[in-house]
């Protein structure tokens, strides 16, 4: 059976929710340390701009970027994600994902601590 | 749920809670005593048709009555900070629910079973067969001996989200996603109301808990996905 690769596919149906229930499986974001604070705000954010950034700089099969977005759906209110969703959609959105990938692009030919300057 | 001429806390349905009626217990018998004590000195000496000649240039009675009141608030503040940092200490839960507060009602987001939303409403007073002004028509529901962690926010202004007899209460800040953690001790219902100010119908956006035991806990998700 191929891998669901679209988020729709990916969606839980009722049936499956109703079936993980029975088997007492729930899924919580859990504890971060990087966030020990009461205000929560920022995890959400962080896991918010890291699906999306791992999609960009990974593509959309990449497994592990469905982790940030479990986690930023269980802690993030609905009308933040929706809010950012559409800001995303106009092109608003207050994050620069293309200048990651620029950067990771051009990190890679100018690493002062490479391979390339070990062997000179 | 508190009742008329209620002085001292609701009854604790939450680990948390008690100890916050541990640490009242405490701090109480310790103010009796200071009061019973100062109050005996106060009018002994009051009433006293002599004067206390021990009393003037007394260097041992300076010491202990500085020294006393500081061993007192060691006594008291030990224990409070301590449960200071008890209340905020986060321990990893099966179920996190997000609950946002709206003028004038709450709204509750379960988004581990296929986002399951729904708001809260106070049930109109002439129609409901419950507590007037505390019950809402859709109940937030807990599974009990369970840790949960609610993360609390809003859409317009500052309200605040609170369950007294579980000993919680966190704001509802616009942009803050404030967690609170609630362990639920005994199935029922409990009731909260919003505790900051946040406009005309302030006093009409309760909160009512619903804490079941697991297995009744699911078949409550199960016909809130139906519908």
């Amino acid at each position: 059976m191929p891998e669901p690769t679209s988020i729709e596919e990916r969606e839980e149906s009722l049936e499956a929710v109703k079936a993980r229930l029975e088997r007492n499986e729930f899924f919580s974001a859990g504890l971060d340390p990087r966030f020990p604070n009461q205000n929560q705000a920022k995890r959400c954010w962080v896991n918010y701009v890291d699906y999306h950034r791992c999609r960009k700089q990974k593509g959309d099969e990449y497994e592990p970027c469905y982790f940030f977005r479990k986690v930023y759906r269980n802690i993030c209110p609905h009308a933040w994600v929706s809010k950012w969703d559409e800001q995303l959609d106009a092109g608003t959105f207050p994050y620069d994902f293309n200048k990651d990938l620029q950067n990771k692009q051009g990190g890679q030919g100018h690493d002062p601590h490479g391979d390339s300057h070990g062997k000179h | 749920m508190a009742s008329w001429e209620q002085l001292n806390f609701q009854n604790s349905f939450s680990p948390l809670m008690e100890q916050f009626i541990f640490l009242h217990d405490h701090i109480m018998s310790i103010l009796t005593l200071i009061m019973l004590i100062v109050g005996y000195s106060l009018s002994k000496l009051c009433l006293s048709k002599f004067n206390v000649t021990k009393q003037s240039e007394n260097h041992e009675l300076e010491i202990l009555w500085t020294f006393l009141p500081g061993v007192f608030l060691i006594i008291i503040a030990f224990p409070s900070l301590r449960l200071l940092y008890l209340s905020e200490e986060s321990e990893k839960s099966p179920l996190n629910i997000k609950t946002m507060g709206h003028q004038w009602y709450w709204s509750y987001e379960y988004s581990d079973f296929k986002d399951l939303e729904f708001d809260a409403f106070m049930s109109p007073v002439e129609k409901t067969t419950s507590f007037r002004l505390l019950e809402t028509d859709n109940h937030t529901c807990i599974p009990t001996n369970t840790p949960i962690q609610m993360f609390v926010s809003s859409t317009d202004v500052l309200h605040s989200w609170t369950i007294p007899a579980m000993g919680v209460k966190a704001d509802s800040t616009p942009g803050r996603l404030n967690i609170i953690n609630i362990i639920a001790m005994k199935p029922g219902l409990f009731y909260g109301q919003c505790s900051e100010i946040c406009g005309t119908n302030h006093s009409f956006m309760p909160i009512t808990l619903d804490t079941r035991p697991i297995f009744f806990f699911k078949e409550w998700v199960k016909t809130m996905i139906n519908s």
